[in-house]
């Protein structure tokens, strides 16, 4: 009596363990097909980039070869020597450097100073005039191309980098993410503040702009990621060559080079380089920021 | 006396008073440098625009000499091919892009949903396509569809597949360049969903399974339902940005073959820089603008009533 209902007992923890083991079996099994697709995606993701590192190394023939040639024979650092020569790389680099940080570093302040207006400041009108600010984000920059080029043109700021920059000063959008991450920020903080006498300027400067480090980090990837890839607005106003950026110098060397494939994957290689050290110094803020800007509670 | 009228000033309503008007001149204040420049860069440039467009203004003469030739412009307009080309071109584009990046965003999403490892490294590696300049991938993609000894044509062969002339076919070329975007954007699309996914409460889920749901019912009833804040976000900033595009036009076929991969953004480019119409150049900038607008209208009623107030 006792062995029967042990071995009852025994026959369905054994059926237990079957059903455990299935559940983890077909567990697993679902885990292999999704990391199977991820991987596949990765592969694509990573492919193009890897190709275009290892063509830029390559000799012309190597790269024309077929069947392809995967691996270079020897790294050709000339390459990388002529695209820096025939892009006048140096120059344009600073231009595109002097241009993009400026609209920047304008666009951290000006883009909190209108999330602390319109987020914090409590005045009459205040929602109006947002709604106003706000709206400007449906309206799409091709719009305005053209009355834009003629004002910049008629302030006499063609071939200047004031023409590249002042355009882009602030924006709809930065406001916005800068008002909703001020939301966070304890209006208390601000009351305090105003009890101890400090300024609505004080305030800002003192309390809101450092409160704001995480929103302006992403603020400034975005901002910097956008203007660096600038390429219409450059070849309206920048017709010098001296003042070109290098985005534009990359444009003509493939224009000038026709089908010497390794300098344009040399001049594409050096375009990316600045941006993807920008990407692993500031990763978790990219993240973060991608979501802040999708998800509007 | 003087201090009689001190203590009348000092009651709780003349300081309140006072306290109200220094905040709106506060307010004020500080919100004008903001507006002054969106007038000068924004609002200006707009009507700017919508005086433009009935003028024949070549860019060149004095803003004074501007010649206004009415609706001429308009009318030119919807009987030019290569506009009206180009603008069904940049819906094509735009749709394909859209579609495509909405649906395998969503789907890598819900892959990378599933999975609680390295997470963070494989949302990174595919955001970086993202961040890389579109002027140097254009060129990349450009050496890719080589129909000769492109990476994807060599692929093709190598698999028995004949070889696509990618970028030379005026059926194929607007898709390639469509491909080269999607492949671009997935990041971007993916992240934003995988957040979305990641706000839903695990216990609707739960509850659910409880009531015997399959995986497809909790995804059209749980999952999509849910999403539709993200879903709105990311339809109108994704189809005003397609109807943009410029760059890989402008690097990888000049708006050939054919004609086949004009879009409108880049046709105004050159109608106003090469053939020096600036006035019929807005009026083309204005017409795509007009139909932007009527979409994003159409979504926003569709997604959630109330307009752009419920928007954020």
């Amino acid at each position: 009596m006792s062995t029967s209902a042990f071995e009852q007992r025994l026959a369905v923890e054994r059926q237990v363990g079957a059903v455990q083991r299935r559940q983890i079996l077909r567990r697993i099994l679902q885990q292999s097909w999704l990391w199977l697709i991820i991987l596949i995606g990765l592969i694509l993701m990573v492919t193009p980039g890897i190709w275009m590192i290892l063509a830029s190394f390559k000799t012309r023939s190597e790269i024309t070869a077929v069947p392809m040639q995967l691996l270079p024979d020897k790294l050709m650092f000339e390459n990388y020597a002529t695209a820096i020569e025939y892009t006048k790389f140096y120059n344009v680099f600073l231009n595109s450097l002097i241009i993009t940080l400026s609209i920047t570093i304008a666009n951290i302040f000006t883009c909190t100073w209108g999330g602390y207006t319109f987020g914090k400041l409590r005045w009459p009108g205040r929602d109006a005039v947002f709604m106003l600010v706000l709206s400007t984000m449906m309206i799409p920059g091709f719009l305005t191309l053209i009355p834009r080029y003629i004002l910049v043109a008629k302030m006499g700021m063609i071939n200047t980098y004031a023409g590249m920059i002042i355009p882009f000063l602030t924006g709809a959008f930065g406001i916005f993410m800068t008002k909703q991450f001020m939301t966070g920020i304890p209006d208390e903080l601000i009351d305090a503040a105003t009890v101890d006498g400090s300024s609505a300027l004080g305030i800002y400067w003192r309390i809101i702009l450092p409160l704001c480090k995480p929103i302006i980090a992403v603020l400034a990837l975005f901002v910097f990621d956008w203007a660096w890839d600038d390429l219409l607005w450059g070849i309206m106003i920048l017709t010098d060559r001296l003042r070109w950026t290098l985005p534009i110098a990359i444009v003509n060397l493939q224009v000038r080079t026709s089908n010497q494939y390794e300098l344009q994957m040399a001049g594409a290689t050096l375009a990316v380089i600045p941006v993807v050290c920008l990407f692993l110094v500031c990763q978790r803020y990219i993240v973060q920021g991608v979501t802040l800007s999708g998800l509007k509670g | 006396m003087a201090s009689a009228i001190m203590t009348t000033q000092r009651t709780p309503t003349a300081f309140w008073k006072r306290r109200s008007v220094q905040r709106a001149l506060t307010g004020w204040l500080f919100a004008a440098p903001i507006l002054i420049y969106f007038t000068i860069f924004v609002f200006g440039p707009i009507i700017a625009s919508l005086v433009m467009m009935f003028s024949d203004w070549n860019g060149f003469g004095p803003l004074e000499k501007m010649r206004f030739v009415g609706l001429a412009n308009l009318r030119e307009l919807l009987r030019d091919e290569k506009f009206m080309g180009s603008f069904w071109n940049t819906f094509k584009y735009a749709i394909v892009v859209v579609v495509s990046g909405v649906t395998l965003g969503l789907l890598l999403a819900l892959v990378l949903n599933g999975v609680n490892k390295f997470v963070g490294f494989v949302r990174a590696t595919y955001y970086l396509p993202v961040m890389l300049p579109m002027t140097a991938m254009s060129l990349l993609w450009g050496l890719m569809y080589q129909p000769r000894y492109g990476l994807f044509n060599q692929l093709l062969v190598k698999v028995g597949v004949s070889p696509v002339s990618w970028l030379i076919n005026p059926d194929v070329a607007l898709y390639a360049i469509c491909l080269m975007v999607i492949w671009k954007g997935l990041g971007w699309y993916m992240v934003i969903f995988l957040s979305g996914l990641k706000a839903i409460p695990e216990e609707f889920y739960e509850a659910s399974k409880v009531d015997g749901a399959t995986g497809w019912q909790q995804f059209w009833k749980i999952t999509l339902p849910l999403l539709r804040p993200t879903l709105l976000f990311v339809l109108v900033v994704t189809i005003i940005g397609s109807l943009q595009v410029f760059s890989p036009i402008y690097i990888m076929t000049q708006g050939g073959p054919a004609n086949a991969t004009n879009v409108v953004v880049y046709w105004v480019y050159r109608t106003a820089f090469e053939f020096s119409r600036f006035g019929y150049a807005t009026a083309e900038a204005v017409f795509l603008f007009m139909v932007i607008f009527v979409i994003t209208m159409i979504q926003l009623r569709i997604f959630r009533e109330g307009g752009l107030t419920s928007y954020y």
